[in-house]
């Protein structure tokens, strides 16, 4: 964990960190799947949460599940850790790849502002059509923040820490349009203004799963089959160019998708601080630079991270939850402000 | 362009398809309809004792949803108004769980003490009402977020909501619908008939004077929150019952904002009305004074103040028409003897 990552010619420091990164993730992403299963508000035992999955792979095993055990099991615990760890997955994806593709590891989809300019589309939208107008709207918005941002970056491509301050200072902006869209709106269709910027997955539901799926989904496909271009981008614009890659195509594309994978969670769940900042960053760390290895393991962790930031939100204070962003908030931002220090003594 | 980037591009084709057909779904597949909260009529007409509830029925919310209801043994109640009433119709013993702000009757209360709550009704979450393992769960349009509502009935929990009422007349709708879902109709209509007959007799009580006064309802919890209630919430419903005009409605306030110093001054209200326990929290009236505008409204300089419970006060409940009575009585002193 010592040695600095990227220097090292001849053998690769990372194979090693790789091969007890994927078996440790896979552990963490089970039991935080069986917490969020089994733990909340109403007590279900064990048999019973067995039993309702394997009544659903159609196996009659394990406790009889009541309909109660059933509805929350399956009704409320399941989609919601799904979304948990599908948004988690999704931002941990963004963030890999904007922080691959603006060659900045502070690139994060909320500080660039993509995250508050997706929630006024979102904010808009769920007055129209409830969550499914929210992930509509929240995909529209996100496209087109993302197209502001890629203008700003454009001008500001000569100082990186130019693109992340011009980020800070439109998400402030378009956080507080949220709050215009929310405060004008009517309060029975429109969550509130924490929701939108604090996050939630209290409103689960299949059907907010199912709309978000297919966005996110289609996104992190492009996103995934960018790791190699994004590895020669690394090199710089004008060697990338030189490789044959048009570069400015490759920008807009992933810049759609980036918009339309966060205006999907946006829309769902709300803006989720820290994901996509401190997940691909860590991540990194273990994986190495090689963007194929970072993704990938920017997805299962960005899973785990959110799922089990979640479980705290929902256990911590019971019967009243918390906004997850909170917690992603208050556990990301101490670790990357460590992260960030012992980068500096290395 | 490589060939890396026609794929790219051809999957980003392929996710606005897919993207584009599923925000065709149909929005909404919860039965809707537009019979409105009064047209509604029980086919249980049958008389019915609290000790046996109606086989089954079927009541439409002001959601548009159409709810089954059967055992109502274990109800939990989500706004402490429509908990009054479920007490009042004798159905106490069956409440299970209420709301945090839940504060009377005593019972209800108690409940909230031991923590039988599912915290604050229009933040709720799906598991804090199902822990109570309930047979109707009721509130009214303000409870939310309606994805929660959505999931308790996707768990088979029949879940009625309400309009919320905000006027006098209002609680006489409110207690009959209440006592319908109850299937204690006659129970109902004799609670309405108190209680309506009590609001009557306090509106004609005030009407004895012909004075007119601006009353300015004030909702303090704390030095926090501070906001001026105005048309549109229930206290409008109190004020005017009482003969006075509500000064943060005239002034074009819409429901609760946030009190400034100038709104309060240009409603320049008579009497100010403050709940009770919100203002020993802020530190009394001398605490109250201090704040910017408070001590230049007329009522400031009269030392025209009236503290109630707010639940008593304002949630148009069973004790709504002696709530009025008193308020009645303390704003016009003197008045019927």
């Amino acid at each position: 964990m010592t040695d600095s990552p990227g220097l090292v010619a001849s053998t690769d420091p990372y194979v090693s960190r790789r091969r007890w990164f994927i078996p440790v993730v896979a552990l963490l992403l089970l039991a935080t799947a069986w917490a969020a299963l089994s733990l909340g508000a109403v007590s279900v035992p064990s048999g019973e949460v067995l039993g309702v999955l394997a009544g659903k792979i159609g196996v009659d095993a394990f406790d009889e599940p009541s309909r109660q055990a059933e509805a929350v099991v399956w009704g409320i615990r399941m989609p919601r850790l799904l979304l948990a760890f599908a948004v988690g997955a999704t931002l941990g994806l963004v963030g890999g790849v904007l922080q691959g593709l603006l060659r900045n590891d502070l690139a994060d989809p909320h500080l660039l502002g993509i995250g508050p300019g997706a929630a006024i589309g979102a904010a808009i939208g769920s007055a129209a059509g409830g969550v499914q107008g929210a992930i509509a709207g929240g995909v529209t918005a996100g496209v087109i923040t993302a197209f502001v941002v890629r203008r700003l970056s454009r001008r500001a491509s000569i100082d990186p820490t130019m693109i992340i301050l011009s980020g800070v200072a439109l998400g402030a902006a378009l956080a507080a349009w949220v709050g215009f869209v929310v405060f004008a709106a009517d309060r029975s269709t429109v969550p509130p203004i924490e929701f939108w910027l604090l996050g939630s997955l209290t409103g689960s539901t299949w059907r907010a799963l199912g709309t978000a799926f297919v966005f996110l989904l289609g996104s992190s496909i492009v996103m995934l089959s960018s790791a190699h271009l994004l590895d020669v981008m690394g090199l710089g614009e004008a060697d990338a160019r030189h490789l044959g890659i048009d570069v400015d195509l490759v920008l807009t594309v992933l810049l759609i998708a980036a918009g339309v994978a966060v205006g999907a969670t946006v829309g769902a769940v709300g803006v989720i601080a820290f994901v996509g900042l401190l997940v691909p960053f860590v991540v990194r760390r273990v994986t190495g630079p090689s963007h194929r290895s970072l993704l990938f393991g920017a997805l299962a962790s960005g899973a785990l991270f959110v799922a089990a930031a979640d479980l705290v939100a929902r256990l911590l204070i019971q019967p009243v939850e918390i906004p997850v962003g909170l917690v992603t908030a208050a556990v990301g931002g101490p670790v990357f402000l460590w992260l960030l220090t012992r980068r500096r003594d290395a | 362009m490589n060939r890396r980037s026609v794929l790219v591009v051809l999957a980003l084709v392929a996710t606005v398809g897919l993207a584009a057909c599923s925000s065709d779904e149909p929005g909404d597949t919860t039965t809707t309809s537009t019979t409105s909260a009064e047209t509604t009529t029980s086919s249980t007409a049958t008389t019915t004792t609290t000790t046996a509830p109606p086989d089954e029925q079927t009541f439409v919310g002001a959601d548009g949803v159409e709810t089954t209801i059967g055992d109502v043994s274990r109800i939990v109640s989500l706004n402490g108004d429509l908990t009054e009433i479920i007490f009042a119709l004798g159905f106490g013993d069956n409440v299970v769980g209420v709301d945090v702000t839940t504060t009377y009757p005593p019972e209800a209360a108690a409940l909230n003490d031991q923590g039988e709550t599912v915290g604050f009704a229009q933040l709720l979450a799906a598991e804090a009402v199902l822990r109570f393992e309930p047979t109707l769960v009721i509130g009214d349009q303000q409870v939310g977020p309606p994805e929660v509502i959505e999931q308790l009935r996707g768990a088979g929990i029949p879940v009625v909501i309400l309009e919320t009422q905000v006027t006098l007349d209002g609680v006489e709708t409110k207690i009959l619908q209440v006592a319908e879902i109850l299937g204690a109709q006659e129970e109902g209509v004799e609670l309405a008939d108190r209680v309506m007959g009590e609001i009557d007799a306090a509106v004609e009580l005030a009407a004895a004077d012909d004075s007119d006064p601006k009353i300015a309802y004030v909702y303090v919890r704390g030095p926090q929150v501070l906001l001026l209630f105005g048309a549109g919430m229930p206290t409008q419903g109190m004020i005017e019952g009482a003969g006075a005009v509500d000064a943060g409605a005239e002034t074009g306030v819409f429901g609760p904002v946030a009190l400034t110093p100038e709104a309060l001054l240009a409603a320049a209200p008579a009497v100010i009305v403050l709940p009770e326990a919100g203002l020993a929290a802020l530190g009394g009236i001398e605490a109250f004074l201090e704040i910017p505008g408070v001590a230049d409204t007329p009522a400031g300089q009269n030392d025209a103040f009236l503290a109630y419970d707010e639940a008593y006060f304002f949630n148009l409940g069973p004790r709504a028409g002696q709530a009025l009575d008193e308020f009645v009585r303390d704003l016009y002193p003197g008045i019927g003897g």
